[in-house]
């Protein structure tokens, strides 16, 4: 496998989806022989054509590309360096990467058809009852999040106990920006006991 | 391989003996997403033989970073790829989730 064309995300390594600039999706080839690459985050589209000689190409380009490979994003990850989780600086945060940043993303921006944000959101920062209740039951229904409807189920996470939850809770919400007040181990347990 | 969702361990491969091989195989969560054999004329001649295949990339690849989000090539000769993609799984864990 050769590396053709890449830069799309504009950022190396990604942390979190919403970082990535353009993603690469569609290829179509035009009628002269021009490649067409189609993104999904703008809607835009490059026309990739040749211009030099086609009669000397060859090792010097390739070698080129090959060296692209030892990006964050294409090569194959170091398991100590590439961790991202290793710094786990509060115990909210270490539940957040390992049960939610999978997908609300370390930025806590989601991924836009897929996952809600948690960054900017009324029901992160507003009604602490109402979150619980989202984290300890999961929730079935399609949900409108800064204007965005996401129908994926969120899964319950009543395996986690009161202070794990509240932990997390209060992480995500003074994370991101958000600036709510923490969460208790007793209003989690309260909610539980409804 | 058994993927661990199905019981595998990294060895077992049971039931998978059972299906042919994949010509090629990516690292996980790249998502290929579009692949196109170059009929052209205006590229240089080798990328008449091989295919061109869209990464869109990942959402999950806790811990590591997100990967994927480029376009490749893959050489083909004689109707299979050549070369081969080297980079093998290390964390069984963080190649097999959706």
């Amino acid at each position: 496998m050769e590396v053709f064309a890449d830069g799309f995300a504009g950022v190396d390594p990604i942390v979190s989806v919403s970082d990535a600039v353009y993603r690469p999706m569609g290829l179509a080839m035009g009628p002269d022989g021009s490649l067409y690459i189609g993104d999904t985050e703008k809607g835009k589209i490059w026309r990739v054509m040749y211009k030099g000689d086609k009669t000397t190409f060859g090792g010097g380009e390739l070698a080129a590309m090959e060296a692209r490979k030892s990006m964050a994003h294409i090569r194959t990850p170091d398991q100590i360096e590439d961790n991202l989780q290793r710094d786990e600086s509060s115990p909210g945060a270490a539940i957040y990467y390992r049960y939610c940043g999978i997908c609300h993303q370390a930025n806590g921006e989601g991924a836009s058809g897929r996952f809600p944000p948690l960054k900017g959101t009324e029901w992160v920062t507003g009604d602490k009852d109402r979150l619980i209740g989202i984290v300890l039951n999961g929730v079935e229904e399609p949900l409108e999040v800064n204007g965005e409807t996401y129908t994926n189920p969120m899964p319950q996470h009543s395996f986690l106990s009161d202070k794990e939850l509240a932990d997390v809770l209060t992480y995500i919400r003074s994370s991101f920006g958000n600036e709510a007040e923490a969460v208790m181990e007793q209003e989690v347990k309260a909610v539980r006991g409804r | 391989m058994l993927g661990p969702e199905y019981g595998g361990d990294g060895i077992k491969v049971e039931r998978c003996a059972d299906f042919d091989d994949p010509l090629i195989g990516f690292p996980g969560h790249w998502a290929p997403n579009d692949m196109l054999f170059y009929t052209g004329d205006q590229f240089p001649e080798r990328y008449k033989s091989g295919a061109f295949i869209a990464f869109h990339g990942s959402t999950n690849r806790a811990p590591y970073p997100q990967a994927g989000y480029f376009v490749a090539f893959v050489p083909f000769e004689n109707g299979n790829p050549t070369g081969e993609w080297k980079c093998l799984p290390t964390d069984l864990r963080a190649w097999t989730r959706l």
